[in-house]
């Protein structure tokens, strides 16, 4: 997979996700009383996570690690919801534009300070701050005046958010949001303690200069080594925190992960933990479980290279991708043959439903070869052709991706009578060939911003900055235009699936299949949240006696 | 001889300055920089990075700011954990690395020379074919393929030593080094083993050595005096490079047995094009080798006094 | 009993026939093979090299499978059996072809490698201990050039200007190979140039072409064969990790550096056939080579023609 940088922002609500659900998921049921030692040791962290600083932190073992030693206004439910955090409640006025938190009397740094209102201000503009060059401050766009401050068009003043007293912070939307107090639990909008961060720049550079204000303190953080939380006796909601220390050693290899869970020196993981080739054995004896994600892994077709430009032989190669035989023999990791662009795990807003059960399948679990057959044929009489020209399918340097490959090579051999070539190349070589266009197949995986179709859909307009397919349709492009501009959701979503239908019909990229998030737990672990954006909450998690 | 130290270490530091004015070149031809992601930050934030790293100068005068820099012993910012320098991930990482890496090396010269003089000694019988065939398996066993291996045995069926991780830091306790040293110096080990073989057999054919035994010369003597000065010669020269190499971490041990050296930083700086950690670790792996290779020549002259270096062209 | 004088014959003395040598003359080379025959250590491995070569060859057409064809479903993984003597591979490709299938590429690479580092490090090398003073100086300097750059960013420039290819790979693992080489040897002259029997032959006005060739080379041959054996399996796992940048040979070609790399986790599973085998051949090649070596050397060495 890739090493994408996701960030989670929740949306409405999503019908519970974990299935497979057995034990480990929240269920207070189990063998053994309290064990004494509430002691946890977590293989989810690869390598040292970049920064703990909220302004600077975009990747996902930075966010796990963050979600614990810090707190946003809100903290995402197991229902995607946003639930009460550092703010106790808040008020959102009609048509979304102006919300305003409450932040609890209770709330206080690790330093003793009290969390402020002020200190959500600093943290939020701190972002905003082109001289701070922070990888997310886009997220904060949805600001009033935000992004015109981040061009130097506005001044920080003018930026829509405010400390009206000590605990009341008013935030003043660009336009309709009504998903805004969502994205508030997202890391990049955690606060910053002001006076700490003002007096040294690198406070959160070392754990004893590290000031939180989550449910564990940031205890130890050896570098390139291991970071161990401590419960945060002072945080709010303290009493829910049963465990007293989570150790995150780094595990770089899996291999070496899984042998440390064996021998019971780690006690929950992901993939950290979880050797590729062992994913099957593991799921099938029960040992690991899964969760969806709410991601796609496609191939995409550049459409301005022969022979993609025609529209039925891109669509006959992606008939001819048996895509059950692909998730069964060569992913092996309980993933789901992709029926269409949008993944499982996304909601449809509108019938209260997931996204893809409101939808059409737009392709078979199967291979269709006479079909694609046919389409081939098709499209090569339009296009004049007795040879197809030749194809390549590129891919980054990575196991699964080179299984894959070979395995789609091998299909489109069989369905097709096709020969296409494999290259590999290292990741930024692979990322600067596809960005330039320089590729016919290549392949990409996608995690969503926030839990909507639009995080997807978005992707393909005409120009997009992650469209590499060169893919342009006006139609496609006033569909999405139209979502975009109303809060009504019955119109988003319809607009959205007349674009996926289109999408499917002209058919720019392969979908392959949507992601599972594997996991390995002990039986003595208990109270895990995975939330249904696959990220993990250990706020109340403890473990029994063994 | 004090002038050719002088003169050698005006060299080095011209080495040093050529290797790291290349790598400077070549970091920046190749494609990708240090933002480049899948999801493609907006146009204004890459400004704004690249404002923050100074990459938005030419490149020139990017060059001039970093050997200004330099000069003040300051390596810069790592771009990818924007939160720590480089020279505090040298200073952290390099003495992890340089523990392992000495009980490594110390592990291969020893058993390498001695096991070579074994071998040479017993000459075509089953002792030396044994060892050749140990030798063999030390080149052919990949250790990425030997960790594991040591780490499911020793580790994690017999208990006999921790599976991975590194302890309390450095002065950790030694159980936590036995398999990742053993690990690392098993390629070493193999040839020095076989380096240290064929010259003990050169050597051993030499007039002199008949020479000194036909004096009367007590077999220990003649041993320290004559065939093992003459004999290392090679050792010395391949160990050299070597140790650095592995002083300065290994990527493959360091990920397999979690260790927090400086070995994945040479890999990892270039995936990520983080710039100055590129630069940083290129500086001081060079600075090391160099040194070492000048300690080398200077050792040659000690070990076997006819060398002169420095002397006149053709003597 | 008296014998009457004319009963003798002069015997003619021809001067070109006393100066003739009975034994017919041998040249170096055939020399060499005459005394390897009787080495039964250096014929075994060269035995077994030329074996190795002929399974490279002739491997992949044994069975009536090919490296690329998949089984998908029930044929992935299974052990070695009389259907798939080296068992299948986890997308159900058939071992055996593909073991041999990478012994071309690997065996080329490590020879290729190994050959070129020979001649640019014995040479280079040679010149610069010979010459010893300022030349050797500057020449050891470059070597320190070479050495300190990072390898990787070499290779992805060569990968970004070349393309990828067989030649490619090959020029990325020369670019530094040789390194060891010219130092290892550059040691041995520096010590050997100095040795009465240098000093004897170059008194007697043997030039320096004749030195090198006759005196010095000869007699570092020892630790350079053992050098040349390492630099086998070095270029064999380098290829694997050229592999990784996008540069070894492409994908479902595979060479028993990247079998090996690919079959890790098998250590954990009991799928062991996926390693075991390029394993196995790995290191009877390099037994073959060291083992040649070795024989080779004791051939070589000039001592041992006493």
């Amino acid at each position: 997979m890739s090493r994408h940088l996701t960030r989670w922002i929740s949306l409405l609500t999503i019908v519970s996700m974990a299935f497979l659900a057995a034990c480990g998921g929240g269920s207070e049921a189990g063998g053994g009383g309290m064990a004494e030692e509430q002691v946890l040791n977590v293989g989810r962290i690869k390598s040292e996570p970049p920064s703990l600083d909220p302004l600077k932190a975009t990747d996902n073992q930075s966010g796990l690690v963050l979600r614990h030693v810090m707190e946003g206004l809100t903290r995402m439910g197991e229902d995607g919801e946003p639930k009460p955090a550092m703010a106790e409640e808040w008020e959102v006025n009609e048509d979304a534009t102006k919300v305003t938190f409450h932040i609890r009397e209770n709330a206080k740094w690790t330093n003793g300070d009290p969390v402020t209102a002020e200190d959500f201000e600093y943290a939020w503009k701190r972002v905003l701050n082109p001289d701070n060059g922070a990888d997310y401050a886009y997220q904060l766009f949805y600001l009033k005046n935000g992004e015109k401050f981040y061009n130097g068009d506005a001044k920080a003043e003018d930026v829509g958010v405010k400390a009206v007293d000590d605990k009341t912070l008013e935030v003043e939307l660009e336009q309709p949001t009504p998903y805004f107090v969502s994205l508030t639990s997202f890391y990049t909008l955690m606060p910053v303690n002001k006076s700490v961060a003002e007096k040294n720049e690198d406070w959160a550079a070392e754990a004893k200069t590290y000031v939180g204000n989550g449910p564990f303190t940031l205890d130890t953080w050896k570098h390139d080594q291991e970071i161990v939380l401590k419960k945060n006796e002072d945080y709010w909601n303290a009493d829910k925190v049963k465990l007293a220390q989570i150790n995150l050693p780094f595990i770089g290899d899996a291999t070496t992960g899984y042998q440390q869970y064996q021998a019971g020196k780690v006690d929950e993981g992901d993939t950290t933990i979880i050797p590729a080739d062992m994913t099957k054995k593991l799921l099938d004896e029960g040992e690991a479980k899964k969760t969806k994600e709410p991601a796609i892994y496609f191939y995409m077709f550049n459409v301005e290279e022969e022979p993609f430009t025609n529209q039925k032989i891109r669509k006959a190669f992606a008939m001819a991708i048996d895509r059950t035989s692909i998730v069964e023999n060569v992913t092996e990791g309980g993933q789901q043959p992709a029926s269409g662009f949008v993944p499982w795990g996304i909601p449809d807003h509108d019938q209260d439903k997931e996204w893809v059960d409101t939808r059409d399948d737009y392709l078979a679990p199967k291979a269709k070869p006479e079909e694609a057959k046919k389409l081939l044929e098709e499209g090569m009489k339009e296009e004049g052709w007795d040879k197809l020209p030749s194809v390549t399918i590129d891919y980054n340097t990575d196991e699964g991706h080179k299984k894959i490959a070979e395995a789609i090579q091998q299909m489109w051999k069989k369905n097709l009578d096709v020969n296409v070539k494999l290259q590999n190349s290292e990741w930024k070589v692979y990322l600067e060939k596809t960005k330039s266009g320089d590729f016919q197949i290549g392949r990409l995986g996608w995690l969503p911003d926030y839990l909507d179709p639009m995080t997807f859909m978005d992707m393909w307009v005409t120009g997009g900055g992650n469209n590499d397919t060169n893919y342009s349709n006006e139609k496609y492009d006033e569909l999405i235009k139209k979502a975009k501009s109303t809060a009504d959701q019955k119109e988003r979503m319809e607009a959205m699936h007349e674009a996926e239908d289109l999408l499917m019909e002209e058919m720019p990229i392969a979908p392959i299949y949507f992601y599972t998030k594997v996991y390995l737990s002990k039986d003595y672990v208990k109270g895990v949240k995975y939330l249904p954006d696959a990220s993990i909450d250990y706020t109340e998690a403890y473990v029994t006696e063994k | 001889m004090a002038r050719y130290i002088g003169q050698r270490l005006i060299l080095l530091l011209v080495t040093l300055w050529l290797i790291s004015t290349v790598t400077f070149v070549l970091m920046h031809s190749i494609p990708g920089d240090p933002f480049s992601s899948e999801k493609k930050l907006p146009e204004q934030t890459l400004r704004a990075l690249e404002a923050k790293y100074n990459l938005d100068k030419p490149l020139p005068q990017q060059y001039v700011l970093y050997m200004k820099n330099l000069a003040t012993g300051d390596l810069g910012i790592s771009i990818k954990t924007p939160s720590r320098s480089v020279n505090e991930i040298l200073s952290a990482g390099f003495p992890v690395s340089a523990r392992l890496g000495l009980q490594a090396i110390v592990i291969a010269s020893f058993a390498g020379v001695i096991m070579g003089m074994i071998a040479a000694i017993r000459q075509n019988r089953p002792t030396d074919y044994i060892l050749m065939v140990v030798a063999v398996l030390g080149l052919s066993v990949p250790n990425f393929v030997l960790g594991p291996l040591m780490q499911k045995y020793l580790g994690l069926e017999w208990e006999i030593f921790p599976i991975a991780s590194w302890g309390d830091g450095f002065g950790s306790e030694f159980q936590y080094t036995v398999l990742p040293s053993i690990a690392l110096s098993f390629l070493p080990l193999a040839l020095v083993t076989r380096l240290m073989r064929s010259s003990m057999l050169d050597v051993l054919g030499q007039d002199y050595i008949r020479t000194a035994r036909a004096k009367g010369l007590p077999p220990l003597k003649v041993f320290s005096r004559h065939t093992l000065r003459n004999a290392i010669i090679p050792v010395v020269t391949i160990l050299g490079p070597i140790t650095i190499n592995i002083l300065t971490g290994s990527f493959v041990i360091e990920k397999i047995f979690s260790i927090p050296g400086i070995g994945k930083y040479f890999v990892d700086s270039i995936s990520n094009r983080d710039y100055s950690v590129i630069m940083g670790v290129t500086i001081f792996y060079s600075a090391l080798l160099v040194m070492m290779n000048f300690v080398v020549d200077l050792l040659y002259g000690l070990i076997d006094p006819r060398i002169k270096l420095g002397a006149k062209e053709g003597n | 009993m008296a014998i009457p004088a004319e009963k003798f014959q002069r015997a003619e003395r021809k001067l070109t026939e006393a100066e003739a040598i009975r034994r017919p003359s041998l040249t170096f080379w055939q020399d060499v093979w005459i005394r390897l025959r009787k080495n039964w250590l250096g014929m075994g491995g060269l035995v077994v090299i030329l074996l190795l070569a002929f399974m490279a060859i002739a491997g992949p057409w044994m069975t009536e499978y090919t490296y690329y064809q998949q089984d998908l479903g029930d044929g992935r993984n299974l052990g070695p059996s009389s259907e798939h003597w080296f068992g299948t591979d986890d997308l159900g490709r058939d071992m055996f072809v593909r073991t041999w299938y990478g012994a071309r590429v690997s065996l080329t690479i490590g020879v290729v490698a190994a050959l070129i580092d020979l001649v640019i490090g014995v040479l280079y090398g040679g010149i610069s201990g010979y010459k010893g003073g300022r030349t050797d100086e500057i020449m050891m300097r470059i070597v320190d050039v070479l050495w300190g750059l990072p390898y990787l960013l070499v290779v992805i420039l060569l990968l970004v200007v070349l393309g990828p290819g067989l030649d490619t790979i090959i020029i990325a693992l020369t670019v530094t190979g040789w390194l060891n080489m010219a130092r290892l040897v550059r040691g041995q002259v520096l010590q050997l140039k100095n040795q009465e029997y240098v000093m004897a032959a170059r008194t007697l006005g043997a030039d320096t072409k004749r030195l090198m060739k006759k005196h010095l080379i000869p007699n570092t041959m020892g630790p350079i064969l053992v050098l040349l054996t390492y630099t086998v399996p070095n270029a064999i796992f380098a290829e694997a990790f050229l592999s990784f940048l996008g540069l070894g040979v492409q994908a479902p070609v595979a060479s028993w550096g990247t079998m090996i790399d690919d079959a890790l986790t098998v250590i954990l599973t009991d799928e062991w056939w996926r390693l075991f085998f390029p394993t196995l051949f790995l290191s009877l090649t390099l037994l073959a080579f060291n083992a040649f070596g070795d024989g080779l050397r004791d051939v070589l060495d000039p001592k041992m023609r006493k």
